[in-house]
């Protein structure tokens, strides 16, 4: 390995994250999507130079892990926004309107499913099943969730965004006990 | 035993295979087809394709890959039933539907599985509708690699060779699903050693080669059984011809051998046969000091002429190019009728010295604990044995490279660098010392150096731990370095009890056929205890110990025959006299040399060679000779006769049949030892290994090859012009019921490859390029490629110790028995 | 009302902390199983208690346990399947979220009965939350010596490693997800072998879901009888439902195995929303629907299957009479067809197909004879794949056209959805 010489993306903190994620597994390969979700942490998304320089540190080829970074949808292969606007599209989501979401959203921000903000603040997508059925229509935005969105009022959660809340929106209880519905 | 077998039914038929077969193998064995895209016998079985569903009975769920299924006892398998050929056609549409359908422009057509497949099994129509997937067209992915993407069907036989068989990066699957397609990291091409063989297994013409784009469709071609003219590995080919043209070169599963691989370096070795430098006519040089074109009588007139009174003043070098019917008709006219005793290979200077029989086989990888490299890179000298290695390694070999480079960079467990000769003595050492030592439980868990994250390890006592706990040792004498100290290097190994099963050692030649020209006696010293029965046939032949190929290279002598090798490239080389080359392709012997012979190449002509591990195989002919050119045994066999020399072999069959009769060491071999299965492989599109149902071959009593056997005009006489043999760019004779391409060729204004005109004269200084050829000599045309930075003066050194004869290390004595028998039953003759 | 197990401390202020936990009887269950039982006795008390895999199959746990070799000369792996994908389910998030430390007791439990002392729980990337909740879980547990090296004072250690997914439904697959676990694309592996005896490197492995292992400390505390009291005759304890869609309070509901889809619907979920009901799908997006008919059928694994669907991963699914069920399937397949890894041809070009017909349907460009080439298509995959996930395309359209074959003929002969009316039919 030639860490010293080679001047790349990385910086030397992403390189020693993903060391001791390597140490944590008996086989350092099984650290290698750990390793990408911190190479996109640091830089946003997976550049192929990134790919290169990942490859090298787990003595892969540079193909497999461009394979990798391909297979699974969460790796960015482009630049993408501050906030990434996840839409879920799946059945539970769709039963209650997020093609609305997803529309809105794009009209409010003035761009297509898939594209990024001039200012590079937001980019909208499309993905599926994030897991929060019961709380549908739900967004992921930079992986935090957004649950019981409402679909006609989508220009609140970018003027939240705008207004500089990271960690905007929290997690909504989605938990719901049988009694409670019985109260009502 | 019987324990081992299960009892199956497949469509009706019982019968009873081995556990652990699979479906599609024990299918096969009854002669039922069963199509497969991603099953290749030689990888593991992934079953993504599902073409190969057969139904099974009692089965949750009935539709089951033959390719990933076993038998199990009491199996009931049909593969023709209802469901399985509902199944086979649906997958079958699947594959078409978002395929381009542009078979009149792909290069596959003609031997493409989904076409064949689609025409027996598939539903004949269409019911998409739909936009079709599309990609940009054909993709250079490699240097001779071009890719289809919309043509792939995603059996991922490339990438599981790039990561199963080669370890190595090169093809993968990016993206997933239906937007899946084969790529390389982005901007980088796919330039393995062993690039060619995913085009071999692409099932479509998804990857194409880009020397055979557009060249030629299968239908028109004939295939031969080859073997490799490029290391002494012995690797089988197939010889793909379109009229008097190689178009290609493929592999031919030897299982004892390639494993049915081909490296690159020997795929395209053929492009040199129809380079536009190839030496086509008699040469010899005029009073102005250039090279002018004369008539064969007139070359071969002046070499008479030029013959020295005193016979050991001639030399006689042979390039290990050449077959053992060529060795032996130049030791015949030297030795025989010269009567020089100046008459060797090439890589004499190689020879171990050493009257043990080798044991190793190529295949040894493959079950050995311990792979033990002693010298230079042998991946790097024998491109196809490095898989051979890998395969080894996959298994349970454990890598230990010892010598003055690294070699084989990230495969090897143990590398330890320093004079491989010094080394041998210290290691042979402690191996002798007595241990008590108990050495289990070493291997899990630790990781391979070509897993990620293992590590190639220096520690020389692990090491002697690691060799002293294997069962099976294989040993690995790079041939380069067997002259620096280490002919002993056998004898150490017999003393090790190495050279006994299971154990073995491989001692990697130089050259093509070193082994072959050794067993009939082409090195300095002569054997007159083991040649008795040549000495009384060759009467009055000189039977003294002579020069040494290096010394020939040194202008020892006044005249220096060089056949197929180089003398001249040899360090402190000088040029004699007289000087006579009879070559394929300039170089710096042809440079200065006095005549030039046009010299076959080895499609050209059947012969037989030897290979590293003493694989006796026959390599047959595909091609008429281009322009003048003659084998170098007819070459011989022409300045014998006019030596007063009378009852000569005319053809290579004959003057193998002189080979068996005269030495000792191929005792009793006539081409029909070639009949036996095993050993002669007949040419076959590849296919036939993985379950199509082509005639089974072993079965089959080999013939005669069937070719019209080209048989060389005697050259007597003033004039060889036309002697009513095929030159290039003659007519072939009229196939029945066929147009002649060429008419359909000038029709349309193109220019056929058969018209195109002759390459032009040679010049002193060398070959005009031409548009059109690819001027591509993959193959320097003394030697193997040197490994490596060596040192000057390295190999030929004399004075390298006592040379004996080196028994031929072949396996053979039973074949020739078995053969024998043959002989009495079969035909004779046929050649003409 | 409905006893609860898995859920019983989710209330609880606090409980994501191993204080609060512990003082809720956490890791008793672990106790108990460390000091009353050897793993023998432990593996046929889980038997005993008749848990079947939460994760979709429904296979029996502890017998799954029981497959994999005591003394195998190598390693032994848990693998939990947290990488919950399937729509419509969303359980394993929110156990994660809320009760971490009964999912590591859960595993302690499991990991001690089997002898493994190395886990991983593979969450899919989506779930950072639950990530970094589960790490710091693992912190706690191991500082208390809930986990880590000779727990509470045995020789029994475990090791826990929470590991991110990256995005593939496909790693939900346990196969896949030993695949994608070793650094590799999340392709189905052959079976045979099995993983619990050639699982993750080649080791012997067990891979369960979330829900199957939150089970294990109830089961301990409470015991193996007590739990098969619980639920019906084959189908025991009690599993949480995701009920979602059209209903007027989705949620997860913790339900005994064997209360009726109608008590689900309209006591916990309030009844459907927005119109009457039209269509259920009862076990995540792989299943087949059901219709209003099936109101009263049994939310088990048996009588869902005799209905013609199936539990799966327990996510019901309502569908009101205002939705289009042709547009419906599209929805649905569409999402195999992102999903689909692209190993097996039928599923792969299959999934595609049918997305581009339903497409064209939907767009107004519809043929009659589309009827039967979807059919067909589906019967086509159906089968034929390596891995279930092409078959679960074809269940939405396949149960479509038994019970609104009428909506498809609409579109196939008017161009439209049958809801809007007969419109011209639109020409191509
Ligand atoms: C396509 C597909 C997706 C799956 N996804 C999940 C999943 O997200 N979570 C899960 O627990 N099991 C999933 N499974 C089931 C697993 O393969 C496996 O049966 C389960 O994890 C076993 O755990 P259990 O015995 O506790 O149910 C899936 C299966 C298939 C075929
Ligand atoms: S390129 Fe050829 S060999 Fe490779 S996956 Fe496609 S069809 Fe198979
Ligand atoms: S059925 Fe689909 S997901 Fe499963 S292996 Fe085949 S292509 Fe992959
Ligand atoms: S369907 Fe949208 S989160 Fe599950
Ligand atoms: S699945 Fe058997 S040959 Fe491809």
């Amino acid at each position: 390995m030639s860490d010293a010489t080679a001047k790349g993306l990385l910086t030397e903190e992403t390189k020693t994250r993903i060391r001791e994620l390597m140490a944590k597994y008996p086989k350092a390969r099984s650290a290698i999507l750990p390793a990408l979700h911190v190479v996109q942490e640091q830089l946003g998304w997976v550049p192929e130079e990134a790919q290169d320089e990942v490859a090298q540190m787990f003595e892969m080829t540079p193909a497999e892990v461009r394979s990798l970074v391909t297979f699974y949808y969460m790796y960015h292969r482009k630049p993408v926004g501050k906030y990434v606007l996840k839409v879920c599209r799946s059945i539970s989501c769709w039963l209650r309107r997020s093609e609305d979401v997803e529309h809105n959203l794009c009209e409010h921000l003035g761009i297509e499913c898939g594209e990024t903000t001039e200012d590079g603040m937001f980019t909208v997508v499309h993905g599926e099943c994030i897991a929060a059925c019961v709380n549908a229509p739900a967004i992921q935005v930079n992986d935090r969730f957004l649950l019981d969105v409402d679909p006609d009022n989508v220009s609140e959660i970018i003027d939240r965004l705008k207004a500089g809340d990271p960690r905007y929106p929290a997690a909504v209880e989605s938990w719901k006990r049988p009694e409670e519905s019985k109260g009502e | 035993m019987a324990d081992d077998l299960v009892n199956i039914t497949i469509d009706g038929h019982q019968m009873a295979v081995p556990k652990g077969t699979l479906l599609v193998e024990a299918a096969r064995q009854i002669g039922i087809e069963i199509p497969v895209y991603c099953y290749h016998p030689k990888m593991k079985p992934v079953g993504a394709c599902r073409v190969c569903l057969v139904e099974v009975e009692n089965q949750r769920r009935p539709m089951m890959p033959a390719c990933t299924t076993t038998v199990m006892p009491d199996m009931v398998v049909h593969t023709r039933s209802d469901n399985a050929v509902e199944a086979r056609g649906a997958v079958l549409e699947f594959l078409l539907i978002n395929h381009p359908l542009d078979c009149p422009v792909c290069d596959r057509a003609g031997e493409c599985d989904l076409q064949d497949f689609t025409q027996k099994y598939g539903n004949g129509n269409t019911r998409f509708i739909e936009q079709k997937r599309h990609f940009a067209k054909s993709k250079q992915v490699g240097k001779n690699v071009v890719l289809d993407r919309e043509r792939c069907i995603m059996c991922q036989r490339c990438v599981r060779f790039c990561e199963e068989i080669a370890m190595e990066e090169g093809l993968v699957i990016v993206d997933r699903g239906n937007r899946s397609e084969i790529g390389t990291f982005e901007g980088r091409s796919f330039d393995s050693k062993f690039s060619g063989n995913v085009i071999e297994l692409c099932p479509v013409g998804a990857l194409t080669a880009k020397t055979y784009r557009f060249e030629s469709r299968p239908w028109e071609q004939q295939h031969y059984a080859g073997i490799c003219n490029v290391s002494s590995l012995g690797v089988n080919i197939t010889v793909d011809v379109r009229y008097d043209e190689v178009v290609r070169l493929r592999g031919r599963m030897n299982d004892e051998i390639d494993d049915g691989w081909l490296s690159d370096k020997c795929r395209y070795s053929h492009l040199a046969i129809h380079s536009d430098d190839r030496i086509l006519s008699p040469m010899v040089r005029n009073d102005q000091g250039q090279l002018t074109k004369v008539s064969w009588a007139a070359a071969l007139e002046r070499i008479v002429q030029a013959f020295p009174e005193n016979a050991s003043q001639i030399g006689l070098a042979v390039g290990t190019r050449l077959s053992v019917e060529d060795g032996h008709m130049l030791l015949r006219l030297g030795r025989g009728l010269l009567k020089t005793p100046n008459v060797v290979h090439e890589h004499e200077a190689e020879s171990l010295g050493t009257n043990t029989t080798l044991t190793g086989r190529v295949k040894g990888c493959d079950a050995a604990d311990v792979i033990l490299c002693l010298g230079s890179d042998p991946a790097k000298s024998h491109h196809d044995f490095e898989l051979r290695i890998k395969k080894g390694l996959r298994n349970k070999a454990r890598l230990i490279c010892i010598g003055e480079q690294p070699a084989l960079v990230g495969y090897a467990d143990y590398q330890v660098i320093g004079v491989a000769s010094e080394l041998w003595s210290k290691l042979k050492k402690e191996l002798k010392k007595e241990t008590t030592e108990e050495e289990s439980g070493l291997r899990f868990p630790k990781p391979r150096p070509w897993e990620a994250g293992g590590e190639t390890s220096q520690d020389w006592d692990a090491l002697v731990k690691e060799i002293r706990g294997a069962e099976n040792v294989l040993v690995v004498v790079s041939g380069d370095i067997a002259g620096q100290g280490l002919q002993d290097v056998a004898r150490d190994v017999e003393d090790l009890g190495w050279n006994t099963a299971p154990h073995g050692v491989i001692h990697l030649r130089s050259g093509v056929n070193p082994v072959g020209h050794e067993s009939i006696g082409l090195i300095p010293e002569w054997d007159e205890d083991g040649n008795q029965a040549l000495a009384k046939a060759w009467e009055g032949m000189n039977t003294d110990s002579g020069l040494s190929y290096a010394e020939m290279c040194r202008g020892k002598t006044e005249m220096l025959l060089a056949f197929g090798c180089n003398p001249l490239a040899q360090p402190e080389s000088k040029k004699p006299k007289f000087l006579v080359q009879a070559a394929t392709h300039p170089d710096e012997t042809t440079e200065k040399a006095d005549v030039v012979l046009p010299l076959s190449m080895w499609v050209e002509y059947n012969g037989v060679y030897i290979s590293t591990d003493g694989t006796v195989q026959f390599n047959r002919q595909a091609i008429l000779p281009l322009g003048e050119a003659q084998p170098a045994w007819s070459i011989a066999r022409e300045l014998c006769l006019r030596l007063g020399a009378s009852d000569l072999p005319e053809n290579p069959r004959a003057v193998y049949s002189e080979v068996g009769s005269l030495h000792a060491a191929l005792a009793g071999a006539t081409y029909k030892d070639f009949q036996t299965p095993g050993q002669y492989h007949w040419s076959y599109p590849q296919q036939a290994d993985l379950g199509m149902p082509r005639p089974d071959l072993s079965a089959i009593p080999v013939k005669e090859p069937d070719m019209p056997m080209w048989m060389p005009a005697p050259l007597t006489g003033s004039t060889v012009e036309g002697a009513g043999r095929l030159h290039r760019g003659q007519t072939p004779p009229p196939v029945p019921g066929q147009r002649d391409p060429r008419e359909i060729a000038k029709l349309l204004g193109l220019n056929h490859p058969m018209d195109r005109t002759a390459p032009p004269a040679l010049t002193a200084g060398g070959a005009e390029k031409k548009d059109g050829y690819i001027p591509l000599r993959v193959v320097p045309s003394t030697s193997a490629e040197p490994a490596g930075p060596t040192p000057a003066g390295r190999h030929h050194e004399i004075g390298v110790g006592p040379r004996r004869r080196v028994a031929v290390p072949v396996a053979q004595t039973a074949l020739l028995e078995a053969s024998d028998a043959a002989d009495n039953t079969t035909e004779d003759g046929g050649e003409e | 009302m409905s006893t609860l197990v898995i859920t019983e401390l989710m209330d609880i202020e606090g409980i994501d902390g191993i204080d609060t936990y512990v003082k809720n009887k956490g890791y008793e269950g672990l106790k108990k199983a460390l000091k009353e039982y050897t793993p023998d006795e432990l593996i046929e008390y889980v038997k005993a208690s008749g848990l079947r895999g939460r994760g979709g199959a429904g296979f029996p746990t502890g017998l799954k346990w029981s497959f994999v070799p005591k003394n195998p000369g190598k390693p032994k792996y848990l693998c939990v399947n947290c990488d919950e994908s399937e729509p419509g389910t969303c359980k394993d998030r929110d156990m994660v979220t809320y009760l971490p430390h009964q999912l590591l007791e859960g595993i302690a439990i499991c990991c001690y009965a089997v002898g493994i002392n190395q886990a991983f729980i593979y969450i899919r990337g989506e779930m950072l939350e639950g990530y970094e909740i589960l790490e710091k879980a693992v912190e706690e547990a191991v500082q208390r010596n809930f986990l880590g090296d000779n727990i509470l004072g045995t020789d029994f250690s475990l090791d826990v490693v929470v590991h991110r997914g990256a995005g593939a439904y496909i790693c939900g697959e346990e196969s896949a997800l030993l695949s994608s676990l070793e650094g590799e694309r999340g392709f189905p592996r052959l079976k045979p072998p099995f993983p619990a005896v050639e699982g993750l490197y080649a080791c012997p492995t067990v891979i369960n879901n979330v829900e199957t292992l939150s089970t294990l400390p109830a089961i301990m505390r409470k015991g193996a009888e007590w739990y098969s009291s619980l639920g019906t005759e084959r189908s025991k304890g009690t599993r949480v439902l995701c009920l979602s869609g059209h209903v007027n309070k989705p949620g997860n509901y913790e339900l005994e195995l064997g209360a009726s889809m109608r008590h689900l619907i309209e006591e916990c979920g309030g009844g459907v929303m927005g119109g009457e009901l039209k269509a259920i799908i009862p076990g995540g997006a792989s299943a087949p629907m059901l219709t209003k008919e099936h109101l009263d059928v049994a939310l088990d694994f048996e009588a869902i299957a005799a209905a013609g669907s199936m539990a799966g991963s327990g996510a019901v699914i309502v569908i009101n009479d205002k939705t289009c069920i042709v547009k419906t399937c599209l929805n649905l397949d569409q999402f195999f067809e992102e999903e689909s890894c692209g190993k097996c041809t039928p599923c792969r070009e299959g999934t595609k197909w049918l997305v581009d017909i339903l497409t064209r349907m939907v767009n107004g460009h519809g043929r009659p004879e589309d009827i039967d080439l979807l059919k067909s298509v589906c019967n086509n995959i159906l089968g034929n794949t390596f891995c279930p996930l092409g078959d679960s395309a074809t269940s939405c359209i396949m149960s479509a056209f038994k019970y609104f074959p009428e909506e498809f003929e609409h579109y196939a002969h008017h161009g439209c959805s049958i809801l809007e009316g007969k419109k011209e039919m639109a020409k191509s």
